[in-house]
């Protein structure tokens, strides 16, 4: 009778463990999902569910999307009103988001927004083809930092329609203007505010892939100064510079980064705010 | 004789008046999209570009190479296809792939 009221209790545990962690799962689950499709959707693709399932499955994606409301617990505050930007952070998720969304789709048909992200995208582009010019083994750091000056743009891209946006409103008629404004007030300052943390992100994000090329850069000096002050045991002592390590490859990691890495000083596009 | 030699004729320029024809709307018909028929490197998958294209906008890259989710191959060629407005063609190729499986 105990083992069995035991057995009941073990599995009970089990069942809540399960439904807890299934429910936790599939909340994360739906915002990667959500994540991937706005994403998508911002980039001008329409997927479908299929696709899209695809997409999502592989469980390390969950690791390198970087949703403010999900990864970064240091960006919680205020998350809360803020997950409903065209471009993503819609973790947060709850049916006023959903709504919240749709108002967001609506508001910003990405067609008015097109041009004003291909001239944001066209400059970063520059920016990226000069760095890969420049960058003989490294061209994957310039992929980082293009990832980085991408979203900073895509989020410059949102403020600046919002900006834009005031003389829209000035046509409207007198009653609905200051319903409007509201909004637009609203919407900008969420902008506003997704430019800035999007901005600290990639610079912190830079900034430790500097520091982790500055790592690296001192510990193969200090392993070339080892090689080159160690006896040779093979008696080529003659020889130290061998070149055992040849442009190290394109490691997107953060090797050999002086430039890729070396690109904060985007995080302030004229004209952002 | 004559009228046979013509009719043998006539006919053999209407059928290649006919084959002409045929080959001429083969043409007409619409060539895919060089990246739905090209053959990819080993490094290089639609779902892979796409996946790129989503982590430049929204994701940490750099993980994700270092994670192995994609390749330095795909996420050059996802931003190729921004640049050239292309994302959508990748995205038809994966969902040919998809459908394939």
């Amino acid at each position: 009778m105990g083992n069995r009221g035991l057995t009941a209790l073990a599995a009970g545990i089990a069942a809540a463990v399960l439904v807890i962690g299934g429910i936790g799962t599939a909340a994360y689950a739906s915002d990667v999902r959500t994540t991937v499709e706005t994403a998508l959707s911002s980039l001008g693709v329409q997927a479908s569910e299929e696709l899209v399932d695809d997409l999502v499955e592989d469980d390390a994606l969950d690791d390198a999307l970087e949703d403010d409301g999900v990864t970064d617990g240091d960006d919680a505050e205020g998350d809360a009103a803020d997950g409903d930007d065209a471009e993503g952070d819609e973790a947060e998720g709850g049916d006023a988001e959903s709504t919240d969304e749709e108002l967001e789709e609506s508001f910003l048909a990405w067609n008015e927004r097109a041009e004003l992200w291909r001239t944001a995208f066209a400059e970063v582009k520059t920016e990226f083809d000069a760095c890969r010019a420049e960058a003989e083994g490294g061209k994957g750091d310039c992929a980082v930092a293009f990832s980085g000056r991408l979203q900073v743009a895509f989020a410059e891209t949102l403020v600046e329609f919002l900006e834009s946006q005031s003389a829209a409103i000035a046509a409207l008629p007198e009653e609905d203007r200051a319903a409007a404004q509201e909004e637009l007030d609203r919407r900008l300052s969420k902008a506003i505010d997704k430019l800035d943390r999007t901005q600290a992100r990639v610079a912190d994000r830079d900034a430790a892939r500097l520091e982790r090329a500055m790592t690296k850069l001192g510990a193969d000096e200090e392993s070339t100064d080892a090689d080159a002050e160690s006896p040779s045991d093979t008696g080529s002592a003659g020889k130290p510079g061998k070149p055992e390590k040849p442009g190290k490859p394109d490691k997107v990691g953060g090797s050999g980064n002086s430039g890729g890495g070396g690109k904060p000083d985007h995080a302030g596009k004229p004209g952002g705010k | 004789m004559r009228a046979r030699a013509s009719l043998a004729a006539s006919m053999a320029l209407l059928a290649a008046i006919a084959l002409a024809g045929c080959a001429g709307e083969a043409e007409a018909a619409p060539s895919p999209h060089p990246t739905l028929v090209r053959e990819l490197p080993s490094d290089l998958s639609a779902r892979g570009v796409l996946l790129a294209a989503v982590l430049l906008s929204e994701g940490d890259v750099e993980r994700a190479v270092a994670d192995g989710l994609v390749t330095p191959a795909e996420v050059d060629e996802a931003i190729r296809a921004i640049e050239r407005e292309e994302l959508d063609v990748w995205a038809q190729r994966a969902e040919t792939e998809i459908a394939e499986d």
